[in-house]
């Protein structure tokens, strides 16, 4: 290992990389040319070029996984060591850290600056802005550099959290500081959870990752739906907000024809229509998707009463296929300090019946396809609700006449029994 | 690599872990923990007791999980206090209390997360 360590830094390697030459044509903006630039500074950018070329060459990739902890923590390091140490000495450590950002990536250029400073003084001084991960990732750190790196990130007031098992850095879209779209506080959300479960960003406990995506309406700027576990969505209750002086006004303006194909043959439940100049909603089948408001935004708003959707269980491939979120509590309002810790109550919960029955590297949504529904809400004491559907206006996962056989005679009454999974046959029960 | 207890020669690996597992014994942890700069206590000798009969009776280590229900669960009510156990372990062990526990108890390397990202 001390021989390794000598000879770090010495060699700057020529470049060598045909096939990630072609990757710099076209109009696009490449970082290939951003790598070259910056190898001449730093010989690991170089040699990491090499090996990426390598790779390329024989479709291999030669990094191996590791584990490395910053005093304290349990998460914040992705270590990883290349399998061709021998050849390209200074990537023998090229760790990872992970920085949790500020709630809607908003930084002032002088923070910007100073995080910069730090990964160049410690690492190869490559920034990744932000992943799909949501952290802003800081590249390139042998074992003396991170320890160095995170020591110093900390005491200029950054933080380290979000990697393995644990709860990830929570992302979300600009929110109310920018959109006039946004339905709740996405940046004041963000921001008390991730105070909140702090402990969960630094040291990993969980079953597996959990990540939480928050936006501030069906737009879902954030990639929230297919991108996190527990997506939390802005929308409304009620019916939008019209203003028929504008309406007229875009009709004049686009004309008739443009408005009828634009949106109101868009609308995916088919409920606007046109009346003279006048826009008509049947806001009992709005499925509140924004079309409409997205290409109408002078003239058409959300609602007044305004709160979120919350949703669960969205993840890439692994126990089962790729899976989208689907609806776990349909509306709740988000302002209050009250809202709030029920929130927090609600994902307590959650995370208290998952981590209890659910399997090692199972995600949430996994374990709901295991463990059914029924079952998950029971666990949670969350009480079923018909909107809860995987998707829309198809597929119930429950049948209503089970449900709700007190409905129709007034309020409910009894509960409802546990439901078969699979309907049997048709035939009356005494 | 091998660390000295008693007279005895004791194969470890890089990290410290036992080569042999039958080679454990108390004094043979107290020298891996002088290695990484622990000073064992009650605590440390207690958690490192429960790996070894929890080891024994499920064939695999405890995970964090494990360890903050089973011993922090007195902790406050909701699901969220539970952490406050974490933080301790942690500082018992600052690095990896998991890994690091293994490492003491003389039981197999923890592997890896695979999916890290």
């Amino acid at each position: 290992m001390a021989k390794k360590n000598d000879e770090k830094g010495t060699t700057n390697p020529e470049l060598n990389i045909p096939l990630l030459n072609e990757l710099e044509e076209g109009q696009w903006p490449s970082f290939v040319s951003d790598l070259k630039q910056w190898s001449k500074t730093k010989p690991q950018v170089a040699q990491l070029l090499n090996q990426l070329e390598e790779s390329y060459e024989n479709r291999w990739n030669y990094w191996t996984g590791t584990v490395l902890n910053v005093s304290g923590y349990g998460g914040g390091v992705i270590a990883r060591l290349s399998e061709k140490a021998d050849k390209y000495p200074d990537l023998a450590e090229f760790h990872t850290i992970r920085v949790i950002p500020p709630p809607g990536f908003v930084y002032s250029t002088e923070r910007l600056r100073n995080l910069a400073d730090i990964c160049e003084k410690h690492g190869a001084g490559i920034l990744q802005l932000h992943g799909l991960t949501g952290d802003a990732l800081a590249l390139g750190f042998d074992n003396e550099g991170t320890f160095a790196a995170a020591e110093e990130l900390m005491a200029n007031g950054w933080d380290l959290g979000g990697s393995g098992p644990a709860l990830r850095s929570l992302q979300c879209c600009v929110g109310q500081a920018r959109c006039e779209m946004a339905c709740f506080d996405t940046m004041k959300t963000t921001r008390f959870l991730t105070n909140h479960y702090i402990s969960f960003l630094h040291r990993p406990e969980l079953m597996y990752k959990f990540k939480i995506k928050v936006s501030g309406c069906a737009n879902d700027c954030a990639n929230a739906m297919i991108g996190s576990d527990m997506p939390i969505i802005g929308t409304w209750r009620g019916p939008m907000q019209i203003d028929q002086e504008k309406v007229a006004e875009y009709i004049e303006e686009k004309g008739v024809e443009h408005v009828i194909d634009n949106v109101i043959t868009r609308c995916p439940t088919n409920c606007l229509s046109l009346k003279g100049k006048q826009m008509v909603v049947d806001n009992e089948n709005c499925v509140r998707c924004m079309h409409c408001i997205n290409v109408m935004h002078k003239a058409l708003k959300p609602g007044k009463d305004r709160g979120v959707t919350i949703c669960l269980g969205a993840k890439r491939t692994l126990k089962i296929g790729d899976t989208m979120s689907s609806v776990i509590v349909p509306f709740m309002k988000l302002e209050t300090e009250e809202d709030f810790q029920n929130l927090t109550d609600l994902i307590d919960r959650m995370w208290e019946f998952w981590n209890d029955n659910g399997m090692d590297h199972e995600r949430i949504g996994e374990f709901i396809a295991r463990v059914g529904l029924a079952t998950f809400l029971e666990g949670c004491g969350i009480d079923p609700d018909p909107r809860m559907v995987q998707s829309t206006r198809t597929s119930p996962y429950i049948k209503f006449e089970e449900l709700a056989p007190g409905l129709f005679e007034g309020e409910q009454t009894q509960q409802p029994k546990v439901w078969n999974r699979e309907p049997d046959t048709r035939e009356p029960s005494d | 690599m091998a660390i000295e207890v008693n007279g005895k020669m004791i194969e470890i690996d890089e990290e410290g872990f036992l080569v042999d597992r039958e080679d454990w014994s108390e004094d043979v942890s107290e020298a891996i923990a002088g290695r990484d700069g622990i000073e064992l206590k009650d605590e440390h000798i207690g958690l490192i007791d429960y790996f070894r009969d929890y080891y024994e009776e499920h064939q695999v280590h405890p995970t964090m999980r494990v360890l903050v229900l089973r011993l922090g669960g007195k902790i406050g009510k909701k699901f969220h206090d539970h952490k406050e156990y974490e933080k301790f372990l942690y500082m018992l062990f600052p690095s990896d209390p998991i890994s690091e526990l293994c490492k003491l108890a003389g039981l197999p390397k923890p592997l890896p997360s695979e999916h890290d990202g």
